[in-house]
């Protein structure tokens, strides 16, 4: 249900604030108020140093994706392709292959994710059926040289 | 006539229809896996069981006849307990392999458990019975007994169809377990049926195995070009290339099924593709475009005609082309550059395997065309060998070649045949001998990238379909042909396959009386028949 | 009493064919053959005998169902693949009186028109099958089987099949399917066996018991064999009686003979004066009975009246201080083991209620199990082919039902509630 919620818009401007020069004033002094506590109370200053200082993510912020992994080191993706299969950029491409191990028997020959087109919506961790792609690394900030290094490759999403 | 009300809905049959075949008739699907249209009747999955009024016990709807004024339901809530009985049973043993089995997304396993299961699983884990997985069992084929139902579809169809009798089952009670016997691995050419009737992930075909997962790909009808039988198939492609072909049911040509040789007939449509027009300048090859490709070909036909004059020139067919291009081919060699010298590359025979089920000595789709449309040498000229050695000894000075074979020469005989002709073009799909050393080369599209009809040995005309548009720079050979015959100045108006086809139905016998666009599913046999 | 099989097993040498014949052996396949074969099939008929194999189909009404005109072979088979836990009453014919059996086929084989008869015995019975090569080996030195039986221009040959252990081999399409060499699992019924069965050919399926009554009903009359019995009922049977009591065995009695009475007076009674806690009437398939239903006549009605079946009237007696869940998972173990695999309720089903009952008595069992396994056994009935399912689902729905507090108990405490008998 859409729900209305009516405002009623100010009439007409009083005679204070047709003469800007007290609005003005009005407006510098909230500045200057802030500049005096701030120079003395330099904590509470809520800016920080970026990029020498980070700020800390909320738990379930999403970041960069990883590929997690078993136990003896092999990923844990199974590349069914229930991710670039949700995915809505279609930005994951998996190659699989034929694992030696009959146990674990398909696996990811290559796993690309083109973080120029992701949308960071998440639904590839959803789709997971084996937990093996997950965004918890936090990290949000992706520079790199050219277009090509931003093509994320299985080697890159398994390092951490 | 035995009339039967399924739920509700009534539906006459004649004697000896079965509950589940009279069900599929009125669209009412009742779940089965060990039934199969095409083999014999075993009914041990006990998926179907269906309440038939006045009998008290459910019986399998796939072993029981429609009687006189049967009514039967499979909506009650006893049939739905059942069924959901039956399938927990199956599961209790299955593994959760679902993410890397090549079969989610077209398992009857899974789409039955979503229909008729959604129970929390009441089986401890630790109690499941382990099977052998992995198991290349010969052909194209991989076993794992643990996704099992243990229908013996396989079975059936190995004693029923190919009558090899490879695979039997193992153990007793839930240890049964299908397999080969020891070291007698599948011997026949028809495996990959096997995979296609096999209701769940135990048998998968290693052609396919991880290669695309089932819903991306997207259907259409075709006919197979692996050999002269003309079996109709499924082509499931997705992303500009093919990935598999099933067979497509035709009572008339292949039934069910297929065989091997035919179904990996498709990565013609996927590999070596010739991209780009190109020409041979000296030693090396330029890629050229379309229309400078159209211009060199108009200006060497003209020059030959006019030093050497049009017997100078010859043209060789191929029998992987539909009837349309055949005929246009034709057109274009007798009435437009005006050469008796034509010919075409008779049954291409790359393995020699034939046999009585489906598999054709002939391994090409459309030589009974080609035969019924006369394509051969007129007033005297050179038949195929004529025309080879003739080219041998250079008094052929331009030669179109269609296709990647002239006749059975081996790829170091084609290519000098080839090379002693002054000037050659070659209309062609993929690369080959021929391609390499012809001057100037035509890519043209593949079975899937272009319609048509093929004449099959039997002489059914069938059609096949385009499902996407030719790779590459690749053209439809019909539009090819028809742009080449414009510029030789022919006053030809074939916008497509079909006004082609209607002009061939008019002037060929063998092809009169049909129309395209009533050409069905199922082909229509040709020769006033 | 008038004894029908066992009159003359007291003597050793019954089995061979000179003291068969001195006692009167071979008089009525002597008669038959001068008889037409309807009228045999309405002896029979009138003789009401209920098969012995379990099911107690009527003889005679199974006889006519074979069809008279058929271009193809017609088949009798003998079904000696005694297998059910608690039933031994075969091989004691077997052994003691092969010829009884040999007779009764000659005359079944011809009253229904068969010149080729197999007997299918059970693997482990090794002697059993070697006594019946020699008897056979006998009856064609004499005359009484092979070409031209008597003079009467009636043929007939016998094979003795011998199965390779198991089970459902016991069941008549299993039956069939193992003598055609397949891998022993039932058919789907219909075509019944008296349309195709061995070969493709008509085929009479009968118990050993059930044939070798067949002599006595030619000699006396259907009306005499049905007199020793019950109405519905006819003749006598052979009660196997086995587990805790004195004097364990078969025993021949009239059908309707008191249950109670066979094993209290009969038998001898519990051993070591225990007292009586049930009693599985017919063979380990058969639901079973408390102490105190089981005076009731032992023939087919009476004993489907007080809830169970008589079946092939193994009578397995079942003292206090047997622990019933631990009975009822060797039951399932065995039925778990004997599932051939072809139908999916029965070949997971048995597996999974075996599971579920070793773990209740490992002291596993967990609440709800009890459910769980009623709701299999829900899933189970009528959902196969064969019997085997009800085979397994009648003793685990029946255990449970009347005995659910030694259940229950072995959950809660992980202990028996009185099982200081070991079985």
């Amino acid at each position: 249900m859409i729900r209305v919620k009516k405002i009623s818009r100010p009439k007409e401007m009083t005679l204070s604030e047709r003469v800007y020069l007290l609005e003005i004033a009005k407006g510098l002094s909230v500045t200057i108020n802030h500049f005096i506590s701030n120079l003395l109370n330099p904590r509470k200053i809520p800016t920080i140093d970026y990029p020498d200082v980070k700020r800390p993510v909320p738990a379930r912020f999403r970041g960069r994706h990883r590929l997690t992994k078993r136990e003896d080191g092999n990923p844990k993706c199974v590349a069914c392709m229930c991710c670039p299969t949700i995915c809505p950029a279609l930005c994951i491409t998996i190659e699989a292959g034929e694992h030696p191990d009959p146990k674990i028997e398909k696996y990811p020959i290559r796993f690309d994710i083109d973080m120029l087109r992701c949308v960071f919506c998440g639904l590839c961790v959803e789709a997971c059926p084996v937990d093996a792609i997950r965004m918890d690394t936090g990290w949000y900030t992706m520079p790199e040289k050219s277009r090509d290094d931003l093509v994320y490759d299985i080697e890159m999403l398994l390092s951490d | 006539m035995p009339k039967v009300t399924l739920n509700g809905k009534e539906l006459e049959v004649e004697p000896g229809t079965t509950i589940i075949e009279a069900g599929d008739r009125l669209g009412i699907h009742i779940p089965r896996f060990c039934y199969h249209p095409h083999l014999s009747i075993d009914g041990n999955c006990r998926m179907c069981l269906v309440k038939i009024e006045g009998v008290q016990k459910l019986l399998p709807a796939c072993a029981t006849y429609v009687d006189h004024d049967m009514v039967v339901r499979t909506d009650t809530d006893a049939v739905k307990k059942a069924v959901k009985g039956v399938l927990e049973f199956l599961l209790v043993h299955h593994p959760i392999d679902c993410p890397i089995c090549d079969q989610s997304g077209e398992c009857y396993l899974q789409d039955y458990y979503v229909q008729f299961g959604l129970y929390k699983s009441r089986f401890p884990l630790k109690n499941k019975i382990h099977k052998v997985k992995v198991k290349d069992v010969g052909g194209d084929i991989v076993l794992d007994a643990e996704r099992c139902v243990l229908c013996t579809r396989c079975m059936r169809f190995l004693r029923e169809v190919t009558g090899t009798d490879e695979l039997n089952i193992f153990g007793r009670g839930s240890h049964s377990e299908i397999d080969i016997y020891k070291d007698q691995p599948l011997r026949n050419r028809y495996t990959c049926n096997l995979a296609d009737i096999c209701p769940v992930g135990a048998l998968t075909s290693k052609d396919f195995r991880f290669q695309c997962r089932v819903w991306y790909l997207k259907e259409g009808k075709s006919i197979c070009t692996g050999c002269a039988t003309g079996c109709n198939v499924f082509v499931h492609y997705h992303g500009g290339k093919v990935w598999r072909m099933k067979p497509r049911f035709n009572e008339h040509v292949n039934g069910p099924w297929m065989c091997d040789i035919g179904r990996f007939s498709y990565t013609a449509a996927n590999d070596d593709r010739i991209e780009k027009p190109r020409s041979l300048e000296g030693e090396k090859s330029v890629v050229i475009d379309w229309d400078a490709a159209f211009y060199t070909a108009n200006l060497k036909i003209g020059e030959v005609k006019r030093d050497f004059g049009a017997g100078a020139i010859a043209v060789i067919a191929s029998p992987r082309s539909s009837n349309e291009e055949l005929y246009l081919t034709k057109k274009l060699a007798f009435e437009v550059i005006g050469t008796p010298n034509l010919a075409f590359t008779p049954a291409v025979v790359a393995d020699d395997y034939s046999d009585e089920i489906l598999v054709s000595k002939d391994k090409t789709p459309n030589s009974r065309g080609a035969v019924e449309l006369r394509i051969g040498p007129q007033d005297g000229g050179l038949d195929l060998a004529g025309i080879l050695d003739a080219a041998r000894q250079g008094k052929v000075k331009l030669l179109i070649v269609m296709g990647c074979c002239l006749g059975d020469l081996d790829d170091d005989g084609a290519g000098r045949v080839v090379s002693a002709v002054e000037y050659s073009i070659n209309i062609a799909p993929n690369e080959s001998a021929v391609s390499q050393a012809t001057s100037l080369v035509l890519p043209s599209a593949s079975f899937v990238e272009r319609g048509g009809t093929f004449t099959n040995e039997a002489g059914r005309v069938q059609r096949f379909y385009r499902m996407f548009l030719p790779r590459f720079r690749a053209r439809e050979d019909i539009r090819i042909l028809a742009d080449l015959g414009r510029r030789l100045g022919a006053d030809w108006d074939y916008k497509n396959e079909e006004a082609v086809f209607d002009d061939m139905a008019r002037s060929e016998p063998f092809f009169a009386g049909l129309d395209y666009r009533v050409i069905g599913e199922n082909g229509s046999e040709a020769g006033g028949r | 009493m008038e004894l029908v099989l066992t009159k003359y097993f007291h003597l050793d040498d019954y089995r061979f064919i000179d003291t068969y014949v001195k006692h009167g052996g071979y008089s009525a396949l002597e008669k038959a053959l001068r008889m037409d074969t309807d009228q045999i099939i309405e002896e029979v008929k009138k003789a009401s005998l209920r098969g012995r194999g379990g099911a107690g189909f009527p003889a005679g009404v199974k006889w006519g169902f074979m069809p008279k005109v058929t271009d193809k072979p017609k088949f009798v088979v003998v079904n000696a693949d005694e297998s059910e836990p608690g039933t031994f009453k075969d091989r004691l014919i077997m052994e003691r009186g092969p010829h009884l059996l040999i007779e009764g086929i000659a005359i079944t084989s011809y009253a229904v028109g068969a010149h080729v008869c197999y007997i299918y015995i059970r693997g482990e019975f090794v002697r059993p099958a070697q006594l019946l090569e020699t008897a056979i080996q006998e009856a064609y030195e004499k005359g009484y089987l092979g070409k031209d039986i008597l003079g009467s221009g009636f043929d007939l040959d016998v094979y003795v099949h011998r199965g390779a252990g198991a089970y459902i081999c016991g069941e008549e399409t299993g039956m069939i399917e193992s003598i055609e060499g397949e891998k022993g699992q039932p058919r789907l019924k219909p075509p019944f066996p008296a349309q195709i069965g061995v070969f493709g050919a008509p085929t009479l399926v009968n118990n050993v018991e059930t044939i070798a009554d067949i002599p006595y009903i030619i000699e006396h009359g259907g009306d005499a064999f049905r007199a020793l019995g019950t109405e519905k009922d006819g003749g006598t049977r052979l009660y196997g009686v086995s587990g805790f009591v004195n004097k364990p065995g078969v025993y021949e009695l009239p059908a309707g003979t008191n249950l109670k009475s066979i094993i209290y007076e009969h038998s001898g009674g519990i051993l070591d004066g225990k007292k009586l806690k049930a009693v599985i009437p017919g063979g380990s398939s058969v639901p079973v009975m408390k102490a105190d239903e089981i005076d009731v006549p032992a023939d087919m009605e009476s004993i489907a009246e007080a809830g169970s079946m008589l079946g092939t009237a193994g009578i397995i007696v079942i003292p206090e201080g047997v622990c019933m869940v631990r009975l009822l998972s060797i039951i399932m173990t065995f039925y778990a083991h004997e599932s051939c695999g072809k139908c999916t309720p029965c070949r997971e089903g048995t597996e999974w209620m075996r599971i579920i009952l070793e773990n209740i008595e490992r002291g596993e069992g967990k609440e709800g199990d009890l459910e769980l396994i009623l709701d299999v056994c829900d899933n189970m009935e009528g959902t196969t082919i064969c019997a085997l399912s009800e085979a397994a689902v009648m003793p685990a729905e029946s255990f449970i039902g009347k005995f659910r507090e030694e259940f229950d108990y072995h959950i809660r405490e992980k202990k028996c509630l009185d099982g200081e008998l070991k079985i």
